[in-house]
């Protein structure tokens, strides 16, 4: 008897020590608390901001249904799960010159035509209102983790992108781009009436990259 | 002292056979029983605060993620803020003869690199890492400041501001060179920051 739990005790202070060491491994092996994730350099004129506000809302409604000696039933759970979260977000039109070379300029004597990259959208950053954020709960109901509040939040910034496409930001990108080139091909000698700035029609393949960079800042 | 056999009390009670023989046999005659729970937001319109135009040039894109933990009596929160650092040059600081042409060589005078946007956090997309208690607004608040804080002490390194510098440096010179130039001569200042 003695030897048995002599035996016991040597098993568990082994396993106590494994998992010790184990743990403590883990300890060094967590990755530093401070990460970069890229540097990149870039070529890119921001030519525009929007200012946008949009209060996330979700309501939990929990529904029944189902079917009991054929008769169909269906019934919601009593009982308020709401949430309300302001957010502000920042979004940019840009043109992306990291492949503008001389192709996309044409002299012809006094002429100059510029051919440019469409405008693209970026949002560069979002805050959380804190302070307004508002959760309705009845007494049955379970309180919000954080985990539901951030798909809501993520939820919320496609929301925001995808309206985003409904304004004239794009227009206005443009606009201002050509206001932004212009004085330059002034400086260089050019006079107005001989500036002709175009812009690709890539509007497709501009959507395909707004949806892959907003990927990229929600997947980070 | 008097036993308490509330237990067996239920037990042996009618009532509690009835319900539970009902129970089953509501389980066992339901079909195509389903639970259905919201996953979406509401469809909401967005508000446009401002419209500004802006004539910003990026040269370096940093992107960080800060880890930021804070413990408040029994409250606990652990977050990784992301955030995208853009280092560039605004032309609204810019002279107002920035570009003086003449012949052959163009004569540049670019106002300094800077961060472009001091809200560069998306807070939309911060990861909670642990969460205990009811953390209040402020101590977010707190959270999210500390975290901006220290990617801006990170990224303006002088090692990325110079990176940023011979960028912009190097993009210029190429376009007034497609323009026709066989001279740029570039001068920038110096950045403060």
């Amino acid at each position: 008897m003695i030897r048995f739990t002599h035996n016991i005790l040597l098993i568990t202070l082994s396993f106590f020590l494994l998992t010790g060491c184990s743990n403590q491994e883990k300890e060094t092996q967590d990755p530093e608390k401070n990460l970069i994730l890229a540097i990149t350099k870039c070529s890119k004129l921001y030519t525009v901001q929007y200012n946008v506000h949009k209060v996330v809302t979700f309501d939990d409604i929990v529904s029944i249904k189902g079917s009991i000696f054929s008769e169909k039933f269906s019934f919601t759970i009593p009982g308020d799960r709401k949430i309300a979260i302001p957010i502000d977000a920042t979004i940019k039109g840009f043109i992306d010159f990291s492949n503008f070379n001389e192709q996309n300029i044409t002299m012809n004597g006094e002429e100059i035509t510029i051919t440019l990259p469409d405008p693209q959208i970026v949002m560069t950053s979002s805050k959380i209102d804190h302070a307004g954020m508002k959760e309705y709960l009845s007494w049955n109901r379970t309180k919000f983790d954080e985990k539901e509040k951030e798909d809501y939040l993520k939820q919320g910034i496609a929301s925001i992108l995808s309206n985003m496409k409904n304004t004239d930001i794009i227009e206005r990108s443009r606009i201002n781009a050509f206001n932004t080139i212009q004085p330059i091909l002034l400086a260089a000698g050019y006079k107005t009436e001989n500036i002709h700035i175009y812009f690709r029609n890539e509007i497709e393949k501009n959507a395909h990259q707004d949806e892959l960079f907003f990927n990229l800042i929600t997947h980070n | 002292m008097k036993k308490i056999f509330i237990p067996k009390a239920i037990i042996m009670s009618p009532i509690f056979w009835i319900l539970l023989v009902i129970g089953f046999a509501l389980l066992y005659f339901t079909k195509n029983f389903e639970i259905k729970k919201t996953d979406k937001i509401a469809e909401t319109a967005i508000d446009i605060t401002a419209i500004k135009d802006i004539s910003e040039w990026e040269f370096l894109t940093i992107q960080r993620e800060e880890f930021i933990d804070t413990t408040l009596r029994s409250k606990e929160l652990a977050c990784i803020y992301t955030g995208t650092i853009r280092l560039g040059l605004n032309m609204r600081h810019a002279k107002k003869k920035w570009a003086v042409c003449s012949h052959d060589t163009a004569r540049l005078e670019l106002p300094a690199i800077e961060i472009l946007d001091n809200n560069f956090i998306d807070e939309a997309s911060t990861r909670t890492f642990h969460s205990k208690g009811n953390i209040s607004a402020s101590l977010k608040e707190g959270m999210y400041r500390e975290a901006k804080r220290q990617m801006k002490a990170k990224a303006l390194t002088p090692e990325n501001i110079r990176t940023a510098e011979e960028n912009a440096k190097d993009q210029f010179s190429r376009l007034f060179k497609n323009l026709g130039f066989k001279v740029v001569l570039i001068q920038m200042e110096e950045c403060i920051e």
